[in-house]
């Protein structure tokens, strides 16, 4: 099930919400659980069963960890939970990438097989890895309930698209949380600003790349769709993790932050400390860190920082585009690392400037599985292609689009919040919002649904990371 | 105060629109968007654990929410205004006009299309002259400057060049103009096709007939690009003209086997009320004028615009057979009752819309 769909807003969202507030808190999180595997099951039936699996595993294994004494004993469990959490991701997600690439070297070693990737498997993996790790580093202690457990790993508001929730984030809720009314009320409005963001915007401008990618190549079409690629990636995702994070404040549970304006960037360092933050702190805690990270030699340093980009280009898709994406991002960190990042800092307009660029180039990266049509793309981009500047074509639907990009470039600068926050703190104003946001917030949720009724059915684009 | 108004109002929204869409009856059709509308789906094991349901399910909701219409138009009028949108699922908006976004010639489409009207005439009517005539879609009419074209030269040309020699041409696209087309549908308006009708006479070397006079008209006429623009301009009025030749001839129904008039109003209401015409699509209709003594005959392979154009050439024929080769195979045409291709006065011509060949593959 998604979020920006009719089924989810108007018949399950109002139904688990109305049991969950009914029942007696000792029931809360049975409710959660619930309603969380039927979210799961509803879009994804077969695979249900790996998620519990999943949650029972690692509930009894993180036990198992912390009751054992011997640090020998310790490792060697954490590490079999690791095989199997992994293993478990190889298969249904690397497998096929994996024959497909060795193919070349050995003709037909391995059998293809017919799988299809499991929805959600790379955060709720990744999750549960964590919630193991952190409990051999004695940093938690395992949950004390299994059903809390499964609720943690199964929770439907950032089950299939992040943001990755660490237990420790939200051990404490798990067991006992607060109400409080500007909280369900802050909870609303991010959900709907999320909502808003996935189904006014990003589908949109992917309806826009999809235009651009159906009509004669340009020079201008190629950098439109592009930044047309980047801000649809922004908004759909962070979107996403709006809505997770309403959600998650609806049911008493405060998720981190996953987004915090990346496109303003001015150094890819930068933009890596503002996009997807979960999965950055994820790697930087779980892989970097334990690889020695920078006290280390320079060599060293350059192998972690390979070993890191290389994971997460591989993170996002089982193909060797995402692997270029991740070097290509391990390159300019190492690059602004050495010496370009003072440059950069010192001159913010130059940063703003070089950093968009690079940014718009990963994401031709990103979005580009076959090869020869990145290269062919970049050439054209670039001008080493004999495509023209312009067309007609390319003109119309620029026109078409062209408020939409204007208006999507603007809202992803915190300039609309920043102005919002002078507003609020103005007297005369008070009252006026007291009457003014809620209109908003309902005429806009009630938009959302008119652009989910006129639009033919979109999936999240990160269900397939 | 500001965060307990905005919890109610979200609660008051969310269960108003569940109950509501619980005890709301389910809608059979969409006039509007011309189609029926999802019912609630059957349960079975295999649908549920294959995800299939849920998909359906999905569709239904979306179908059956309570105000659908409103909620497009709401989204259509937010995205003209504050986007500045034209376009809405490939029909652009033109003042009131609506125009289906289709510029690129699919060469494909055009060779297969132009194959079958050889190997038809090579198989049935190789001594016979054969006309054919491609009508230009109302985008030959819009405003050059106002979205991107077909490349029109390019495209009759193409077909030109892949018909044989013995293919007669009969250009039309000087006939016609904008007001010569439903704003809101893209098929041509009957009681503008005077020049058409006196070119093609022209053309095939018949007799020149008075246009028929009586206009007789239906409304509302929501045409295929109507809900896709929703309610940004107003429905069209079909007008559909008679005559005493196009009252008396009985039209046999090939498909279902019964006799039928020529216009038939009754169909306004059907999903597609351009059924007006010759009852709508159907496979093979043969057109009986017992006024005309001549004993001339006609077979016009045609698509839908044929069957507006159809009863203006009855003046000039004891009978007419239309055949719609997306719904009759050209390998079936002997079949047909007392067709006779060795007929001496038996003139062919095959009337087909620049969409339909350019998109022809459904063509047999």
């Amino acid at each position: 099930m998604v979020f920006s769909s009719i089924t989810f807003l108007y018949y399950f969202l109002p139904i688990v919400l109305f049991f969950y507030f009914l029942v007696p808190w000792k029931w809360k999180n049975m409710i959660l659980l619930l309603s969380s595997l039927l979210f799961y099951f509803y879009g994804e039936p077969r695979y249900c069963i790996l998620l519990l699996f999943s949650s029972i595993f690692h509930y009894f294994i993180g036990k198992w960890i912390e009751h054992c004494h011997q640090k020998r004993g310790r490792l060697l469990l954490l590490l079999f939970s690791l095989f199997i959490n992994f293993g478990i991701l190889f298969y249904f997600k690397y497998y096929n990438f994996f024959v497909q690439s060795i193919d070349a070297l050995f003709p037909q070693a391995f059998p293809y097989l017919n799988i299809t990737l499991p929805i959600g498997i790379s955060f709720f993996t990744f999750q549960t890895a964590s919630y193991v790790i952190d409990i051999y580093r004695e940093k938690v202690t395992s949950s004390k309930n299994v059903f809390h457990f499964m609720t943690y790993v199964s929770m439907f508001p950032q089950l299939i698209a992040g943001p990755i929730v660490r237990y420790e984030t939200i051990a404490e809720e798990l067991n006992k949380r607060k109400w409080q009314v500007e909280e369900i009320s802050l909870g609303i409005q991010r959900f709907v600003i999320g909502l808003a963001k996935k189904v006014m915007i990003a589908d949109l401008l992917g309806e826009f790349s999809q235009t651009l990618n159906d009509i004669a190549p340009s020079f201008l079409g190629l950098w439109l769709r592009a930044i047309a690629d980047t801000l649809q990636l922004y908004f759909d995702f962070s979107g996403y993790s709006d809505m997770a994070i309403g959600l998650g404040l609806l049911f008493g549970f405060h998720f981190l932050e996953n987004f915090n304006y990346p496109l303003i960037a001015k150094s890819i360092t930068d933009f890596w400390r503002r996009w997807h933050m979960s999965l950055s702190s994820w790697f930087r805690d779980y892989l970097y860190i334990p690889l020695g990270g920078n006290r280390v030699s320079k060599s060293r340093y350059v192998l972690n920082l390979f070993c890191v980009w290389f994971a997460t280009g591989l993170w996002h898709g089982a193909s060797w585009n995402f692997i270029l994406w991740g070097l290509y991002f391990f390159l300019f960190l190492l690059l602004e690392k050495w010496f370009l990042l003072s440059f950069l800092n010192k001159h913010k307009w130059f940063g703003h400037f070089y950093t968009s660029i690079l940014i718009l180039i990963s994401f031709v990266i990103f979005g580009r599985t076959d090869m020869a049509d990145l290269v062919l793309t970049i050439k054209g981009m670039f001008g080493l292609d004999t495509i023209p500047i312009l067309n007609q074509e390319v003109l119309f639907y620029l026109k078409e689009y062209l408020v939409l990009l204007f208006l999507s470039i603007f809202l992803a600068t915190p300039l609309l919040k920043k102005g919002y926050q002078k507003l609020q703190k103005k007297k005369k104003w008070k009252t006026s919002l007291t009457i003014l946001e809620p209109i908003f917030y309902i005429g806009l949720f009630l938009l959302c649904t008119a652009f989910i009724i006129d639009a033919s059915f979109q999936p999240f684009l990160y269900f397939r990371f | 105060m500001k965060d307990k108004i905005m919890i109610i109002s979200f609660s008051i929204l969310l269960s108003g629109f569940f109950l509501v869409s619980l005890f709301d009856k389910d809608v059979k059709i969409s006039t509007v968007e011309r189609r029926t509308l999802a019912t609630f789906p059957t349960f079975s094991k295999e649908a549920l654990l294959e995800g299939t349901l849920s998909e359906k399910i999905n569709t239904y909701v979306l179908d059956q929410f309570p105000l659908r219409e409103y909620f497009r138009q709401a989204k259509i009028f937010f995205t003209g205004n504050l986007y500045q949108r034209k376009e809405n699922h490939g029909a652009y908006l033109v003042k009131d006009n609506i125009f289906s976004l289709d510029y690129k010639i699919n060469e494909k489409s055009i060779s297969h299309f132009t194959n079958l009207l050889n190997s038809v005439r090579e198989r049935y009517f190789k001594e016979k002259k054969v006309y054919y005539t491609i009508i230009p879609d109302k985008n030959y009419y819009a405003p050059k400057e106002a979205f991107p074209q077909l490349a029109y030269d390019d495209f009759y040309k193409q077909i030109r060049k892949k018909l044989s020699s013995s293919f007669l041409e009969i250009d039309l696209r000087d006939t016609l103009n904008l007001h010569s087309y439903y704003r809101t549908d893209l098929h041509w308006k009957q009681e503008t096709l005077e020049p058409v009708l006196k070119t093609i006479q022209k053309e095939m070397k018949l007799e020149s007939t008075s246009f028929p006079k009586n206009k007789n008209s239906y409304f509302p006429f929501y045409g295929a690009y109507y809900s896709k623009s929703s309610n940004r301009v107003k429905p069209d009025t079909i007008t559909y003209l008679s005559s005493d030749t196009i009252n008396k001839t009985k039209v046999y129904n090939y498909e279902k086997q019964v006799f039928q008039s020529v216009h038939n109003p009754e169909n306004g209401k059907n999903i597609d009320s351009y059924d007006i015409f010759l009852n709508g699509a159907t496979s093979v209709l043969i057109l009986e004028n017992e006024k005309q003594k001549s004993g001339r005959e006609l077979i016009l392979f045609r698509d839908s615009f044929g069957s507006s154009f159809a009863p203006l050439l009855l003046e000039n024929y004891s009978k007419i057979i239309l055949i719609d080769l997306r719904y009759f195979s050209s390998n079936l045409l002997s079949t047909i009752p007392n067709i006779d291709f060795e007929k001496e006065k038996l003139d062919i011509l095959f009337l087909y819309s620049v969409p339909i060949v350019n998109q022809s593959f459904t063509l047999k």
